[in-house]
């Protein structure tokens, strides 16, 4: 390189106006620190990076600080070597995950960007590179928006709003102090006391206030963020841990009752988890009592919601639910995994896709949960075995850290298409024998009142579809549900016990019952067993599943439509509205995390929000009155504001101390009679005891354009 | 009238990486970025409408000394309403740059001759995000009017008529001296027998008269005619410095006006207000005619 080309660049590097501001700097350090941590938290990188960014980025503010005024060609030449040295280890770090997506690239992207954020700390000399330091934390935190799918990132997100905001405040400050010319402040404004502090103080948080109203008025009403297929997927395995039984089914989470067992499952119970449901094994036991607790099992990030289902049981022998063909169909490929549509199941005239992605928070069932049926997978591992019901089972272990995504097609229906829906050979009209045996079977310990019910109660149902409103509707006013529930006699059939007898029960014994009226009416239907689609936080968009979320609800066949899920213990719709906005049940959320009243949020909301209002109109409202009060101001006044606005009209003010005649004069039209006259006029009306007639006020209003 | 100015980077920047911002969110699904997004936009919501209060509520009042010159550095004390010092403005009137709207004293200089009273002010306030700014044209009237006197060249005094030369003068006595007396005056030996410093006085009929007629011909900061202005300055400045009387020949906007000039002082404030016109009739003969279309 050439001395001149060195030179050059040497010029073009130098800085040119140094930041003074030690506050500035020191709030825009917080800023990056608090972004740096945002991205550490959610395990990118390791002890080394997260030391090296923590304590590096405050030295290099203090360092880029003390030497702002120096030309330090050197250092950015070595910041620029350790650029490119972070970009390498990008490169590499990619090539050695093997990224096959775009998802895998995030990890190593984010820790190139904490590289960038580290290294540039060194070199913030001027204002403009601190508000480039701003803007790339802002970046930062973005990435950890996009990694983070927990509320944890509230904090980090709240912290850095506030020392954005500040920071841009005093980077306006120093901008005004470096355009504006010298000014020996006088006065009051020459003391700079605690109260022009507070004053400061308050107009930030009042900034702060309308920045918090504004963003929640655009969250609450802008568009949910995307869930619709995309170029990839989050895809990850923690560990590679192989299932004892193939194709079936493993559930760590049930202790002694995991049918993983060599054993089989002993049935004592012990050892299971509180996060652990008892529908996740082989058989599902309606008289097992114990329900799980509130821990959170998996978040899901869906377009809308819906039933996450496990599995689904259709052999019923009076008190419990087995799969009566479980065979599954191992299907290999790597992700995405295309699966074959299901072997009991039909394909609907009219479908709507649903991308679950599912990130897994406890050790659970190696089932992979999604709504019915699932169509593609994108999973970690290359094997997977698909059951005739289209549920899905894995041959590792599903451990907390794991992720994967399903897509769907889910049936488009609605009750009209349902009432319509009829084959020729009635309700089970499309099903293979095989399948319309096994889902039409009940066990000969159903008696004769529980068959008598289900006509009775759908003795005005023409339709499959009207019989199951019927059926919903019986439960719905007859049981009750309870999570306490009396044990079952032996010997007795459950669904018997709990229509006729003790009518407390909860999902299961109400799916069960529900499953049982309809199969001795001839209606195909099964017991389904999942999750139901939890709480959707706003903030991260994601459904927050828990265990105790954990259910079981109908599938009922329809002729050209297939198994179609009814939840006879709650009213949910068919097809479930898709999210409309993203701030979609805000209120309800933060009202439980604060534990206020959703009502007295909303209050406090509407209340700022008529606040600012307020003091619009307060604003506005004074300027109209001062404008009446001008109108209704006695008449030589009036004549007055007239002559102001025919000297504006000529460019000439009236100053605040000048009579009318010297206006007048000013302005040079005194020189005509009916000015001078009209002068006269209103000094009369002003300081004379007799008021001027009304022929010479109407003459002197017509010389300022009326009344 | 508030007006928008013109667009900043860093609200160009806002909605640059809001978008992205949206772009991201809607494509990965990553609720917090939508919230980083929807923090942007209540960012920019507040950054356009937080400048407009200090703007509107912007009263200002100011005060200068009643005389100036051009380029020369004229003092000016701001006294703005409360609440408003994160509004910049100007007066490119009396040469004040952008300064904060504060109580305080600050520095113009002036760039064209004339008599103010009645300034525009610009105001442009961005406060307190820095990201959308605005302005606003105020008109400002001047407790009293300021006369900003031409910047007055270097020339040379013209030769005299004989009448007029050096030499002739008649001591009448010797005074005390006055600021503003020519240095040339001082009368030396009293100032060393008494310390007083006093200046001889000559016969009235014996001072020098020095005639200067302004005749412009064109709007007032026309370059010739602000030239003409100068010069005349320049002249009537070293004729003072010299110990003559002047007699200022000008045309002002009340019409001809012929009067002597005593100060410098003087002399500025006429000429500030000099404008093409007709000169009184009479002119004498030996008056220096200053025009704007001389070279």
């Amino acid at each position: 390189m050439s001395s001149g080309a060195l030179s050059r660049l040497r010029a073009v590097n130098a800085t040119k106006h140094p930041e003074d501001s030690v506050a500035f700097r020191a709030v825009v350090c917080a800023a990056v620190v608090v972004a740096a941590h945002a991205v550490l938290r959610e395990d990118v990188g390791g002890l080394a990076l997260a030391v090296a960014v923590v304590a590096g980025i405050p030295a290099g503010f203090v360092l880029s600080h003390r030497g702002r005024r120096r030309n330090r060609f050197g250092l950015k030449v070595l910041l620029a070597a350790g650029m490119l040295v972070a970009v390498a280890q990008f490169v590499v770090a990619l090539g050695g995950a093997g990224a096959s997506n775009l998802a895998q690239a995030q990890q190593p992207l984010a820790e190139l960007f904490l590289w960038v954020q580290l290294l540039h700390a060194f070199d913030v000399p001027s204002r403009r590179d601190l508000l480039f330091a701003l803007v790339s934390s802002l970046v930062l935190l973005s990435i950890a928006g996009v990694l983070s799918v927990s509320t944890a990132l509230a904090l980090n997100v709240g912290v850095w709003a506030v020392l954005g905001l500040v920071a841009l405040v005093l980077a306006h400050r120093s901008e005004l102090d470096e355009r504006s010319a010298p000014l020996a402040v006088t006065g009051i404004a020459a003391r700079r006391s605690v109260r022009r502090c507070l004053a400061a103080a308050g107009a930030v948080t009042g900034v702060l206030a309308v920045v918090v109203l504004a963003a929640g008025a655009v969250f609450a009403v802008a568009p949910p963020a995307g869930t619709a297929r995309a170029l990839s997927f989050p895809v990850e395995l923690p560990q590679v841990l192989r299932t004892p039984n193939p194709g079936g089914v493993a559930n760590p989470s049930l202790g002694d009752d995991d049918p993983a067992r060599p054993d089989g499952g002993t049935g004592t119970g012990a050892g299971r988890k509180s996060y652990g449901y008892f529908g996740f094994a082989d058989r599902l036991d309606v008289a097992t009592r114990g329900r799980p607790d509130d821990s959170l099992v998996m978040r899901v990030r869906a377009s809308a919601p819906g039933f996450w289902r496990g599995q689904t049981f259709d052999s019923w022998d009076g008190r419990i639910w087995t799969a009566s063909d479980d065979r599954p169909r191992l299907v290999r490929g790597r992700a995405p995994i295309t699966l074959p549509p299901p072997a009991d199941g039909v394909i609907a005239p009219d479908t709507a896709e649903l991308v679950q992605t599912v990130y897994v928070e406890r050790d659970g069932p190696n089932l992979l949960f999604a709504a019915a049926d699932p169509e593609q997978v994108w999973f970690g591992d290359s094997a997977l075995w698909q059951l005739p019901d289209g549920a899905l089972r894995t041959g590792v272990l599903l451990d907390r850290g794991a992720v994967y995504t399903v897509v769907s097609r889910r049936p488009r229906v609605d009750e009209t298409i349902l009432r319509a829906a009829a084959g020729a050979q009635g309700p089970a009209s499309g099903l293979a024998p095989a399948v319309r045996a096994r889902t039409l079977a009940l066990p000969r310990s159903t008696t004769a009142r529980v068959r008598a019910l289900a006509t009775a109660v759908t003795a005005d149902a023409p339709t499959t579809f009207d019989k199951v409103r019927a059926l919903e509707e019986w439960l719905r006013v007859n049981v009750r549900y309870s999570l306490d529930i009396p044990p079952l006699p032996s010997g007795v059939d459950a669904v018997d016990d709990f229509l006729f007898e003790s009518r407390t029960g909860y999902c299961e014994q109400i799916a069960s019952s529900m499953v049982v009226l309809l199969r001795s009416l001839g209606v195909p239907a099964r017991l389904a067993v999942g999750y139901v689609s939890g709480e959707r936080n706003p903030f991260t968009g994601l459904f927050e599943v828990r265990a105790s979320d954990a259910h079981a609800w109908t599938e009922v066949w329809f002729p050209r439509w297939g198994w179609i899920p009814f939840d006879p213990t709650a009213s949910v719709p068919l097809s479930p509205d898709a999210v409309g906005a993203a701030g979609e049940g805000l209120s309800s959320f933060l009202a439980e995390r604060l534990q206020v009243p959703t009502g007295a949020l909303v209050v406090v909301a509407a209340t700022l929000g008529a606040g600012v209002v307020a003091a619009s109109g307060w604003w506005f409202g004074r300027s109209v009155l001062r404008r009446w009060r001008r109108r209704r101001a006695p008449w030589p006044e009036r004549w007055l504001l007239g002559l102001e606005r025919v000297g504006r009209r000529q460019g000439r003010v009236r100053a605040p101390d000048e009579s009318a005649r010297s206006y007048a004069e000013a302005l040079g039209v005194l020189d005509d009679e009916r000015w001078r006259r009209a002068v006269s006029t209103v000094e009369t009306a002003a300081f004379a005891a007799e008021p001027p007639d009304e022929q010479a006020r109407t003459e002197a209003d017509a010389l300022v354009g009326g009344r | 009238m508030i007006r928008p100015a013109r667009p900043r980077k860093a609200a160009l920047l806002v909605v640059a990486l809001g978008g992205a911002f949206l772009a991201i969110a809607r494509t990965s699904g990553a609720g917090w970025v939508l919230v980083l997004t929807a923090l942007l936009a209540g960012l920019l919501v507040a950054g356009i409408v937080a400048p407009v209060v200090p703007l509107a509520r912007l009263r200002l009042h100011a005060q200068t000394p009643p005389d100036a010159e051009v380029g020369r550095p004229l003092e000016i004390e701001l006294r703005p309403g409360a609440g408003t010092g994160s509004v910049l403005v100007r007066i490119p009137a009396l040469g004040l740059g952008w300064v904060r709207a504060r109580p305080g004293v600050t520095e113009g200089a002036p760039a064209c001759r004339g008599i103010v009273q009645q300034v525009g002010v610009d105001a442009w306030c961005a406060a307190p995000l820095g990201l959308v700014a605005w302005r606003r044209r105020l008109t400002l009237v001047l407790p009293e009017p300021v006369h900003i006197a031409p910047a007055p060249c270097m020339v040379d005094l013209p030769p005299l008529p004989e009448r007029l030369g050096r030499g002739d003068e008649v001591v009448r006595g010797v005074r005390r001296y006055e600021p503003g007396d020519p240095q040339r005056l001082v009368h030396w030996p009293s100032l060393a027998r008494t310390g007083v410093l006093s200046v001889r006085e000559f016969e009235a009929f014996d001072r020098p008269v020095l005639t200067v007629a302004v005749m412009l011909d064109g709007p007032a900061g026309a370059p010739a005619v602000e030239a003409a202005v100068s010069r005349a300055a320049g002249l009537v400045g070293v004729a003072l410095r010299a110990g003559l009387d002047v007699e200022l020949w000008t045309a002002e906007l009340a019409g001809p006006v012929r009067a002597p000039v005593r100060t410098a002082l003087d002399g500025g404030r006429r000429l500030a207000a000099a404008v093409a016109g007709p000169l009184p009739d009479g002119l004498p003969a030996g008056a220096v005619v200053v025009r704007s279309d001389d070279r």
